[in-house]
């Protein structure tokens, strides 16, 4: 049991659930025995469990064949392995037109030492495309350090005070959660009827 | 679902069997509108089919999938604006045809009136619970799920999911003596 609770109310609730091992049965079944209470709580719980599951509602007819006709008709993970092997397949072509075509311009322009060049531009152009992503990496990070330090320059009330505010609103959010709304506006509606 | 994922399609309706009964109970409990629980069953079964590949396998099918239910019923509910807590009864006409029947050998007339009279009761009694507690008892009557999986898709220790269920048939109990008692 992971209850602490101690009411024997429960172990008949959890009984009647069939949320009960068979020695904690067999010890309630005991219990129960001379107690008409715990026998009539029992009685009552089980017609509550009826009550509940009468109440079930089940599927249309033909469900499951409208869900299997919306179904796509090839795999979406399948097309999603393909996608991703397009992607690898699609960069390095655009790479492999990119080195052909240097290697075309340096041909066509009837240059000296031709494969070298056009297989410098390539690794020039991957390198230039490495370090613009590297320096906009590091321009955001020194964003974020400079947002930091500009906040502990603060004089030093400036952030208690911030801090105080901060404190008060979460006190605030914590004292009027939802639940508490919930429970104000199922009460209301308990008063209407 | 490993056959699913191996290119058996039909497989898939194995599971939509399985589950559709306790899915469309558990939105239409949540929602009151039949045709949208409907709607958002075919619309579970078809992300979850999607993102079959995705599922970790350290949670239930179950769970997974009652978990998307929920997150859709929400976005319902916000999207219509409505609570969970309805302000008038539903009307005795837009009682759903697909209603399981209580079970009775040959009811009589006075039984039938007395059956959608308690019918009535229990849904008033749900609607006007606490909200964590009425969405426990949906969850552990409605969607059928176990103490162990509320506990999993709720993220709440299994003691809680009990006390919790206690306290909601609890009150449920009270407001539906009439109905309950010897």
């Amino acid at each position: 049991m992971d209850t602490a609770d101690n009411d024997p109310r429960l172990l008949v609730d959890l009984a009647v659930d069939g949320g009960l091992a068979a020695t904690e049965r067999e010890a309630l079944r005991a219990r129960l025995a001379g107690d008409e209470s715990l026998c009539r709580e029992e009685r009552e719980m089980q017609r509550l469990h009826e009550a509940l599951a009468a109440g079930r509602v089940v599927a249309r007819p033909g469900f499951t064949a409208a869900v299997m006709a919306a179904l796509p008709e090839s795999a979406p993970w399948a097309d999603r392995k393909l996608l991703g092997w397009r992607s690898v397949l699609g960069t390095l072509a655009a790479v492999l037109a990119l080195a052909l075509g240097a290697f075309g311009i340096a041909g066509a322009r009837g240059a000296d030492g031709v494969g070298f060049a056009a297989a410098r531009a390539v690794v020039d152009f991957a390198a230039s495309a490495a370090l613009s992503g590297a320096g906009l990496l590091a321009a955001s990070w020194r964003g974020v350090g400079m947002a930091v330090a500009a906040a502990l320059d603060l004089p030093a009330t400036v952030v208690f005070g911030i801090g105080v505010v901060a404190v008060n609103a979460l006190l605030i959010a914590l004292l009027r959660r939802p639940r508490r709304r919930r429970a104000a506006l199922a009460a209301a509606v308990r008063r209407r009827r | 679902m490993a056959r699913v994922l191996a290119g058996d399609q039909g497989s898939f309706g194995t599971l939509v069997e399985r589950y559709q009964d306790r899915l469309v109970s558990f939105l239409y409990r949540m929602l009151r509108d039949l045709d949208t629980a409907h709607d958002l069953s075919q619309e579970v079964f078809l992300r979850v089919y999607q993102a079959l590949d995705r599922f970790d396998p350290q949670f239930k099918f179950s769970t997974w999938t009652f978990r998307v239910a929920h997150n859709l019923g929400v976005d319902e509910l916000r999207r219509r604006k409505v609570r969970w807590v309805p302000l008038q009864r539903q009307d005795a006409e837009d009682e759903s045809p697909w209603e399981r029947e209580l079970p009775s050998a040959g009811p009589s007339p006075y039984q039938d009136l007395r059956n959608e009279q308690r019918g009535e009761a229990i849904q008033e009694a749900i609607d006007t619970l606490p909200g964590d507690y009425r969405e426990l008892i949906v969850m552990r009557h409605y969607a059928e799920l176990s103490y162990e999986e509320i506990a999993q898709l709720k993220r709440m220790p299994l003691g809680t999911v009990k006390n919790k269920l206690f306290r909601g048939r609890q009150m449920l109990k009270e407001r539906l003596a009439a109905y309950l008692g010897d």
